[in-house]
């Protein structure tokens, strides 16, 4: 092939590749944009607001259980919000066996409960750290730590992210030195990097001089950039950290929670291998609970607390759990069932010692009932009335890939990088599922073309390919084709068919195209 | 010679868009920037972790400038793309380039060869003076990272594609309304893909991408229709 013949052939793909790519643009924009709209202004059809339990009146799934530190457990629910009483404050408390024991505003209630350790609720995690680096108009962020002294800017400590380890610059511009999991050091060499980052939490209520906790995926440290120094206040090299929980981590003696329950300062963390540890203060002690390690994280959820009385886990379990690594479509499947059975629930309440042990203090058993079907069918049918309506255009080559690809599609979507995540989640939530009108409307695209390109066709295996280009993307083919293809079409002076004027020969007869006569003076066929 | 003289025509009558952009970004740009200079005791009073916008990490003397630099590149790429391709009756000069004895290639060229030094010199040298201005420690705290300086020129050639985009639209025949507008859409996904990196590799792999697509698009088109 002769390279400028090459040349064209590469001209035309990338032509069709951009004309169909903004098309395709555009489609999905006005498909998201009704669907859209069509929501905002139906939503009052929905389900949405009814009791999708049925309103029976014994209802322990809509309380929250609240544990003594004796182990009594109530059952918590807060009253409908009203403007006269002021609601959302006022509680009612029953006991297990759903015997009324008190109500009244929040603040006077006679008991007080057990505070459990909480996810980090102003860290900054992995995800934010990307983002921050995403290039932009204004170019993307760094993180750096500032150390004040009386509102002024002392120091700051730039985190490198390759590097993974802190560059502390003086006021005056001179490199201090660097921060890394071994602690200061005055040269780039001699810094370990920290590891991996997936968090850190400000834990101290001064935010002048920060003082943070430092997740990675393999240890948890305490940096404090005012003294320059690091502490490693938990290590597991062999599993990564899932989560880290907080519980009066550093705070402050004025801050000291209202209460004569006197809590531990607490880290709660979960290694992947389903081992938690809880790392404590007042005195210096981690105590390794690995009771859980065998049950399916699916199944239950745990929370954890330390007084100066004890160590107490709570303890959330269902009976009916979906079981690891399903695909998407099973796991849609086991929630229906779930929702048609009632589901029973329990809650643990256990002390552990030093060693790991754990031992059960007390337990509460409840059912959840049956979840009404058919309101809860309204929601989804409602939803995808629209979704059906938008997705009728669709192309697809949506269906083919999720029916295909489907895991590699999804862990395309689970990638960092904003773009790829959101085609793919366009490709999931506009297609079609084989939906007939959506074939219908594909098929009678590809007629259209047809009629349209038959008059018009330069050859037979581009008149197929785009036959096939419109049936596999649907109207942003079809859009496509038309730009692309759309010629004037005149009767052959010979055959009498219609023609097209894209090539010179008739597609039927072979007559060449009509030369104009000459006239008088017409230079240029004369010459 | 021809070819010589083809790009001396085509600088004397881009010099003037080149002259502006730089004029734009440089007077805008060091308001920017002297501004962020005296901006440095009230750069980290408090501290907040607004999960959308840490205030952890806000110092940035080149986010004044950057802004601009998008503006001047992008623009600077529209008004080149138009003056040299859109509108060709502007200066009466395509019929006299076109029947000359140079073929198509040299004319497309002698164009682009000019548009090229003009991103580099007005956005993509300007920036680099920029960037060594922030560096002075005597005027801002912490000098930017050296990813900066690449951004800057990421998006100066994020300039170049739509000058190419104007370019493919200002050569398509086709009506406004079907597809001579796609080099422009195309030029702005290029955008959009390369907002939507955190990786600089990746960011410049979707602009040579970019620009592959378009130069051969456009010499195709070039060649292949009718003036």
């Amino acid at each position: 092939m002769k390279p400028i013949r090459s040349k064209r052939y590469i001209a035309r793909a990338f032509r069709v590749t951009v004309t169909v790519l903004l098309f395709w643009f555009i489609v999905t924009f006005v498909q998201v944009l009704t669907f859209q709209t069509a929501y905002l202004f139906n939503r009052e059809d929905t389900a949405e607001g009814k009791d999708i339990f049925g309103g029976s009146q014994w209802m322990p799934h809509r309380s929250s259980k609240e544990v003594l530190p004796d182990g009594t457990i109530h059952l918590v629910y807060t009253a409908e919000y009203s403007r006269v009483r002021q609601g959302y404050n006022e509680l009612q408390i029953y006991d297990v066996n759903g015997n009324l024991i008190w109500q009244g505003p929040d603040k006077d209630k006679p008991f007080e409960y057990l505070q459990w350790a909480e996810f980090p609720s102003n860290s900054f995690d992995d995800h934010q750290l990307i983002y921050m680096q995403y290039i932009g108009t204004e170019l993307s962020r760094v993180l750096d730590i500032p150390v004040n002294s009386n509102l002024r800017t002392e120091e700051i400590w730039r985190y490198n992210v390759n590097g993974q380890v802190f560059k502390g610059c003086s006021r005056e511009g001179d490199v201090l030195g660097y921060i890394g999991a071994g602690g200061f050091a005055g040269s780039r060499s001699e810094a370990v990097g920290l590891g991996d980052f997936q968090l850190f939490e400000l834990c101290e209520s001064s935010v002048l001089n920060p003082v943070f906790i430092w997740q990675t995926d393999n240890r948890i440290y305490e940096i404090n950039f005012e003294t320059r120094q690091v502490q490693i206040l938990f290590e597991s090299p062999a599993n990564k950290i899932d989560d880290i929980w907080l519980n009066n981590w550093r705070q402050k003696p004025s801050e000291k929670p209202a209460g004569n329950i006197e809590y531990r300062p607490m880290i709660f963390c979960r290694t992947e291998d389903n081992v938690y540890y809880l790392i404590m203060r007042n005195p210096e002690q981690t105590v390794t609970i690995e009771a859980f390690k065998n049950e399916n994280p699916n199944s239950y959820s745990l929370d954890a607390t330390a007084t100066s009385k004890g160590v107490f886990l709570l303890c959330y379990k269902r009976s009916f759990f979906p079981p690891v690594g399903i695909s998407q479509k099973q796991m849609e499947q086991y929630w229906k069932e779930y929702r048609q059975k009632p589901g029973p629930h329990y809650l643990e309440f256990y002390s552990a010692d030093s060693s790991g042990d754990i031992e059960l203090v007390s337990r509460f058993d409840w059912v959840r009932p049956a979840i009404d079907e058919s309101l809860w069918q309204a929601r989804i049918d409602f939803y995808e009335k629209y979704r059906k309506m938008t997705s009728s255009v669709s192309p697809i080559v949506y269906d083919l890939l999720w029916r295909f690809f489907e895991d590699g599609m999804l862990r395309l979507s689970e990638r960092d990088f904003g773009i790829i995540r959101e085609l793919v989640s366009i490709t999931r939530e506009n297609q079609a599922d084989g939906s007939f009108i959506n074939l219908f409307l594909g098929s009678l695209m590809v007629v259209f073309a047809f009629w349209h390109g038959w008059s018009r066709r330069t050859g037979w295996g581009r008149f197929i390919f785009w036959l096939v280009f419109v049936g596999l993307f649907n109207l942003a083919g079809l859009l496509t084709y038309l730009a692309l293809n759309h010629t004037v079409v005149i009767k052959c002076p010979v055959c009498g068919r219609r023609r097209g004027l894209q090539i010179e020969n008739c597609i039927r007869c072979k007559a060449k195209l009509p030369v104009p006569e000459k006239r008088e003076l017409d230079l240029i066929l004369s010459t | 010679m021809r070819f010589f003289a083809l790009i001396r025509k085509e600088l004397r009558e881009c010099l003037p868009w080149f002259l502006l952009a730089f004029a734009f970004l440089l007077f805008f740009g060091s308001i920017s920037l002297y501004t962020a200079s005296l901006r440095k005791e009230l750069s980290y009073p408090y501290i907040s972790l607004d999960p959308d916008l840490p205030r952890l990490a806000v110092y940035r003397p080149l986010s004044g400038p950057a802004p601009l630099l998008f503006l001047s590149a992008i623009g600077l790429g529209l008004c080149l793309g138009i003056r040299q391709f859109w509108y060709p009756h502007f200066t009466r000069v395509w019929g006299f380039e076109l029947h000359r004895s140079v073929n198509r290639l040299s004319i497309l060229f002698s164009k682009m060869i000019v548009a090229l030094p003009a991103f580099i010199f007005s956005a993509g040298l300007l920036w680099y003076l920029f960037y060594w201005y922030s560096g002075h420690r005597e005027l801002f705290m912490v000098s930017p990272p050296s990813r900066h300086l690449i951004e800057g020129w990421i998006i100066t050639s994020l300039g170049f594609i739509v000058y190419l985009g104007t370019v493919r639209s200002g050569l398509s025949e086709a009506r406004w309304y079907t597809t001579k507008m796609s080099g422009l859409g195309f030029s702005i996904f290029i955008i959009v893909v390369v907002f939507n990196q955190y990786k600089i590799g990746w960011a410049i792999a979707a602009i040579i991408a970019g620009i592959f697509v378009f130069m051969i698009d456009i010499m195709d088109t070039f060649q292949n229709r009718e003036f």
